[in-house]
């Protein structure tokens, strides 16, 4: 449906959407939350899952209701389970 | 944005200690506000800004999340401003060197003059001073269309005036006639030759023709009649005629040039005010017996129209030689003399005036020079206002 009426899909499916600079800036917006938070780890909850972002110096630059952006030495992205694809 | 408006509206920095720090944060955020600089420290705990109205509604958070919220330090505009009503000496000070720059911005400062080439800037200075245009003076106080109007009426060359208040400087932008208007106002205008020549074009705007296309007028020949008799009348159009210019050129033989060798030596100096400082001791002379002197001047701060004390020049001196080029050719010289020719008819008094054609004629050769006689045909503009009477 989304391919036929040529919408994104994190607007039709309520998806979380990502984007990256490098790999020291990464910002979340549609995230529901934060689970925890330290400077290697920062576990961050999404519609049906949750995304772990492991990494050096992490730290929150803004966290907002719509908002998240998280900047540090990011290492590694991961995706729970029941976490949307 | 968050935190340029946490500024604003005053933030908090606060220390988070305990229990589930992100559980916190997200209670925060599902309530609608934000936190930013959030960071981890050495001891597990967390700090984060958070606008002041959060930290206040963030009690409830903190206990479900089993945390302890600490304030570190406040922060922002309203901090700010109360920080400084808190010491009278402060704002009292703050709010005399806000009404000094306002009463000083209203003074004018310095009044510039531009564009005066012909007219001496120290006779328009001298009018602007009567009219009440100078350092000290309350800009208000300055009547700008009055000091326009009464400019061009006192100085007839100045064809445009613009006077305008640029901060606390006063620029008056002039532009000046080529012809200036007859000296004695009150009696009819004709429109008279300036040169001798044969029409080529006649116009009349205002007043009646006294010539026409072919005809061959001799200088201070009326052109233009002006309409009438009155006071007030005045011949308006355009003449257009062919006219002639002779030049006698001589050209040397061999002609002494200075030219560069490119070799060259720097000097660097500080200027302070009237002071200079130089840069690379001891002080030498340039190494050269003859050079020219480029100079380049760097202000080292600089803001809008303020001038500035400090600048750094340098002297760059570049060596020269003397050296002789000889003419040897006729055509050459003959080239050489119709720019020459051209250089001294060319800033001689008339308006739009074109080349239409350039005769060179040897006259006479010696060892030395070669003399030339130059005939440069062109048309122009020859009409000009001259006060008119019957007699004529």
């Amino acid at each position: 449906m989304a391919k036929a009426l040529g919408l994104p899909l994190d607007v039709l499916l309520d998806l979380p959407r990502l984007e990256m600079q490098g790999q020291h800036v990464l910002r979340i917006e549609n995230h529901r939350g934060l689970r925890s938070i330290n400077d290697s780890r920062v576990e961050v909850r999404l519609r049906g899952g949750l995304l772990r972002i492991s990494g050096h110096e992490l730290h929150l630059v803004t966290l907002t209701s719509s908002l998240l952006v998280i900047a540090g030495r990011i290492r590694a992205l991961e995706f729970a389970e029941g976490s949307p694809p | 944005m968050t935190a340029l408006r946490g500024w604003l509206r005053g933030f908090v920095r606060v220390r988070v200690r305990g229990g589930s720090p992100g559980v916190f944060l997200t209670r925060l955020m599902e309530a609608g506000h934000a936190a930013w600089s959030v960071r981890t420290e050495a001891d597990g705990s967390l700090t984060c800004s958070m606008e002041a109205r959060t930290f206040l509604k963030c009690r409830g958070w903190a206990r479900r999340a089993r945390c302890t919220v600490r304030v570190l330090r406040r922060g922002g505009f309203p901090f700010l401003v109360r920080a400084v009503l808190r010491r009278p000496g402060g704002w009292a000070g703050a709010i005399v060197c806000l009404c000094a720059l306002v009463c000083l911005s209203q003074v004018v400062w310095r009044v510039e003059v531009i564009g005066a080439e012909l007219t001496p800037e120290a006779e328009i200075r001298e009018v602007l001073v009567e009219l009440g245009v100078r350092p000290g003076v309350l800009r208000h106080h300055i009547d700008v269309p009055a000091v326009e109007l009464e400019l061009l009426r006192r100085i007839p060359r100045l064809s445009w005036v613009n006077v305008g208040l640029r901060g606390t400087w006063v620029v008056v932008q002039v532009a000046e006639r080529a012809v200036l208007p007859p000296e004695s106002p009150g009696s009819p205008v004709a429109l008279v030759a300036s040169r001798s020549g044969t029409v080529t074009a006649v116009v009349v705007l205002d007043g009646r023709a006294r010539v026409q296309e072919g005809d061959t007028v001799r200088e201070g020949q009326v052109l233009i009649e002006p309409p009438g008799e009155g006071p007030c009348a005045a011949a308006r159009g355009a003449v257009w005629a062919r006219v002639w210019y002779q030049e006698y050129v001589e050209v040397p033989k061999a002609v002494p040039q200075s030219v560069l060798t490119g070799r060259h030596w720097t000097r660097r100096v500080i200027r302070i005010g009237r002071w200079t400082v130089e840069l690379g001791l001891p002080k030498r002379e340039p190494p050269f017996l003859s050079y020219r002197i480029l100079e380049r001047r760097q202000p080292i701060i600089g803001w809008r129209n303020a001038s500035c004390l400090v600048e750094a020049i340098t002297y760059i001196y570049c060596e020269t030689r003397e050296q002789i080029n000889t003419v040897d050719d006729a055509q050459e010289a003959a080239e050489l003399a119709e720019r020459l020719a051209w250089a001294r008819i060319r800033p001689l008094p008339g308006a739009t005036r074109e080349e239409t054609e350039v005769r060179v004629e040897l006259i006479h050769e010696t060892p030395d020079v070669y003399g030339f006689r130059v005939v440069v045909e062109s048309v122009e503009m020859i009409a000009r206002p001259q006060p008119y009477s019957k007699k004529r």
